[in-house]
């Protein structure tokens, strides 16, 4: 082997270790993140708890509460942010492959006006507390194939369509909001807002136990759809030369890319920010390859949330909104990552 | 001598003319006449229903409209944003809105050459409310009425306060209408629990409304928790049964932390309906109904309902339907249930797993 080939094949091996590591922290990241919280709760008591668990011992006054706490309020919040975080990078990487476009994020087609629509209509109506969910679920796929139909002309579906009716529908969808707002009891304006902030603080098990399967089946499915985004990325006229039929492809991922990221908005309102930043680190750091930006990203979409969400339900008296903290942190390693690297990626 | 009588007597009657008010936001307001009267809101209304004046009103705000014991005027448009056109074309003498809401740029600053007087009155503090209902009394030519309801309602609260001197304050996490946002300093809940001696477990955060959540609420195990609901959408005056505040109640106590804290072990959690009783003089009507539920040994005699009944048929309505819930007594929990969606998103997986595999095979 010359000094090149062993050179390259250093910098193979490295990289995957690097892939392999990411690819595991999340569960390492989710374990830690048990002990962090509000309640101060010594790793030494965890351990007690869960050996009092294992060993099925009866467990006294102050450990039932901390077993409460741990994984009735700690763990399904955790395993929400994560997957959330997982759904937001990967359809953020998913879209920016599909569009060609580094500044695209999950929510150009409208989504998230489209979901804030139908929580506000929700919450304004009044209606009991799942249908906020399913409402801001529906608006949410309701809105994407809405552009999606408007972009369509004759069979065919430009990407420049798309985006010019993910933006008129995201506006429709946002006005109709603020409509809402603006009739509505200030009573519940508040509500409204919040939810569109985006928070963790109402996670739990059923929340979690609506959203775990179609996230987990949508990320199998882009995973494994990945070599096709590969494709997709070539101009219209290349990947239709490899017998690749775009328009059909283009509809079937952005289906995948919607439902998860449909699902993930309905259970966290808005987190903005996580589905740009989290695609373009890994492709600075990693490459253009879908068949690793989309594994990788969905790790590092999940241990980022995770990790910002520790920040926000632990970092003082009062929660802070998980947005704003993820926008905060995320911000200057971008800056960062793009000063230095981004010329090499995407000139 | 005659001459200095009719002097006199002119001199009386334009004294009595120009009646002078000091509103609580500090202005000095002239008021010729206030025989065409529009409320921004509706805590002004209950007051002028409650002195009998409810003809004079020829405008409201578009909230204020919506209440069952609103009359059938015209709509002025948003309490904080009312349409000034809309407030002229009725030409009435005063408009009453709150202390802060809207900005005097938006009201006084735009009926500047009019004769319209905008009397700031909130009608929404318990501190300052006695006060303005005599002045709004002063400014209706029903002074005595309103020394009279005013007193009444005063002894009221005197009594309660009485009462509770020198018990111990009870722990409470009071939520407002949003989930895990507490309602800390500086809201109108706070004050009622500093008067039925409650001890807010939020009241040291920065922010009114702090955002709590689960974790926060077991670290300050509260011995009861409050949670204010909007009436406009549990519609408590209509209400022939309590079905959807039940409802709403198992969803609430089943929230992870209810189970591990002192409210949830003692059945000391309540669902307040806010509407129709967190304005005016049902605030009284609240401060007993959460005395009562913090002191329940001292308020064996008292029926919270009762200063409630008396305060809503002050405003002309029949009393009915469902405020509190559950009943205020120590009881135990029902267990709480949980409904996972399974069913439905493994139908939605499967769908897009076959959509998948057909153009897969196409």
């Amino acid at each position: 082997m010359n000094e090149f080939g062993f050179k390259f094949a250093r910098k193979t091996i490295l990289k995957g270790f690097t892939a392999t590591f990411i690819l595991l922290m999340p569960i390492a990241v989710i374990i830690i993140s048990l002990g962090v919280g509000y309640l101060n709760i010594s790793p030494s008591e965890i351990v007690n708890l869960i050996v009092a668990k294992i060993l099925n011992l009866e467990l006294d006054e102050k450990q039932k509460v901390y077993e409460a706490v741990i994984f009735n309020i700690r763990l399904p919040r955790i395993l929400l942010a994560s997957l959330v975080g997982c759904s937001l990078a990967v359809c953020g990487a998913v879209l920016q492959a599909m569009f060609k476009n580094p500044l695209v994020e999950p929510y150009i087609l409208g989504i998230s006006s489209g979901a804030a629509f139908g929580a506000a209509l929700a919450l304004g109506l009044g209606l009991l507390s799942g249908s906020v969910q399913i409402l801001a679920f529906l608006f949410g796929m309701i809105s994407v194939f809405l552009a999606y139909g408007m972009a369509k002309s004759g069979g065919e579906v430009p990407v420049i369509n798309l985006v010019l009716a993910g933006i008129i529908v995201s506006a429709l969808f946002t006005a109709l909001t603020s409509l809402i707002k603006f009739f509505i009891d200030p009573h519940k304006l508040a509500g409204i807002v919040y939810w569109i902030m985006g928070s963790f603080s109402s996670a739990d098990w059923s929340s979690l136990t609506t959203v775990t399967a179609p996230i987990i089946a949508c990320l199998i499915l882009l995973i494994a759809l990945s070599w096709r985004l590969n494709v997709l990325s070539l101009s219209d006229e290349e990947a239709k030369a490899l017998g690749v039929k775009v328009s059909r492809e283009r509809f079937l991922i952005l289906c995948i890319a919607t439902l998860m990221t449909a699902c993930a908005v309905s259970v966290s309102g808005i987190i903005g920010w996580v589905g740009l930043l989290i695609p373009h680190v890994v492709r600075l750091a990693f490459s253009s390859d879908n068949r690793i930006v989309i594994p990788i990203s969905a790790s590092l979409g999940a241990i980022f949330m995770v990790l910002a969400d520790n920040i926000a339900r632990s970092a003082f008296s009062f929660e802070l909104p998980i947005s704003v903290l993820t926008t905060i942190l995320g911000a200057p390693v971008f800056m960062l990552l793009v000063r230095r690297r981004a010329r090499r990626v995407w000139s | 001598m005659r001459f200095t009588l009719i002097l006199l007597l002119i001199f009386l009657i334009t004294e009595a003319q120009a009646l002078v008010i000091t509103d609580s936001a500090g202005n000095k307001i002239e008021i010729q006449k206030a025989d065409r009267i529009i409320c921004l809101n509706s805590d002004c209304l209950e007051a002028i229903i409650m002195l009998g004046a409810k003809e004079k009103i020829v405008g409201l705000g578009s909230y204020a409209l919506q209440k069952p014991y609103a009359p059938n005027v015209t709509d002025v448009g948003k309490w904080s944003e009312p349409n000034v056109e809309a407030i002229i074309s009725l030409s009435p003498d005063i408009v009453i809105t709150y202390v802060n809401y809207p900005e005097r740029q938006k009201l006084e600053e735009k009926l500047k050459g009019t004769n319209i007087k905008v009397v700031r009155l909130d009608f929404y503090k318990l501190n300052t409310m006695f006060d303005e209902f005599i002045t709004l009394g002063k400014i209706l030519g029903k002074e005595k009425e309103a020394g009279e309801i005013a007193n009444y309602w005063k002894e009221q609260l005197e009594l309660i306060k009485n009462r509770v001197k020198d018990a111990k304050p009870v722990k409470v996490y009071w939520e407002s209408f949003t989930a895990y946002k507490a309602a800390g300093n500086g809201t109108g809940w706070q004050e009622i629990l500093e008067i039925a001696k409650g001890e807010n477990v939020f009241l040291n955060e920065p922010s009114s409304y702090p955002q709590v959540d689960a974790e926060r609420i077991i670290a300050k195990n509260p011995e009861v928790v409050i949670k204010s609901v909007s009436s406009t959408t549990f519609e408590p005056y209509k209400a022939e049964n309590a079905t959807k505040l039940e409802e709403f109640y198992k969803d609430f106590i089943s929230r992870p932390e209810m189970k591990q804290i002192d409210a949830g072990k003692n059945g000391r959690i309540y669902v307040i309906c806010s509407d129709m009783l967190h304005s005016t003089f049902g605030l009284i009507a609240e401060v007993a109904y959460v005395a009562k539920i913090l002191h329940p040994e001292l308020f064996k005699d008292l029926n919270p309902e009762e200063l409630h009944k008396k305060y809503v048929e002050s405003l002309g309505l029949e009393y009915s339907g469902i405020w509190v819930y559950p009943e205020i007594k120590a009881e135990k929990m029902e267990k709480p249930e949980r409904t996972p969606g399974f069913e439905l998103t493994l139908a939605i997986a499967s769908l897009v797993a076959v959509v998948v595999l057909r153009i897969a095979k196409g």
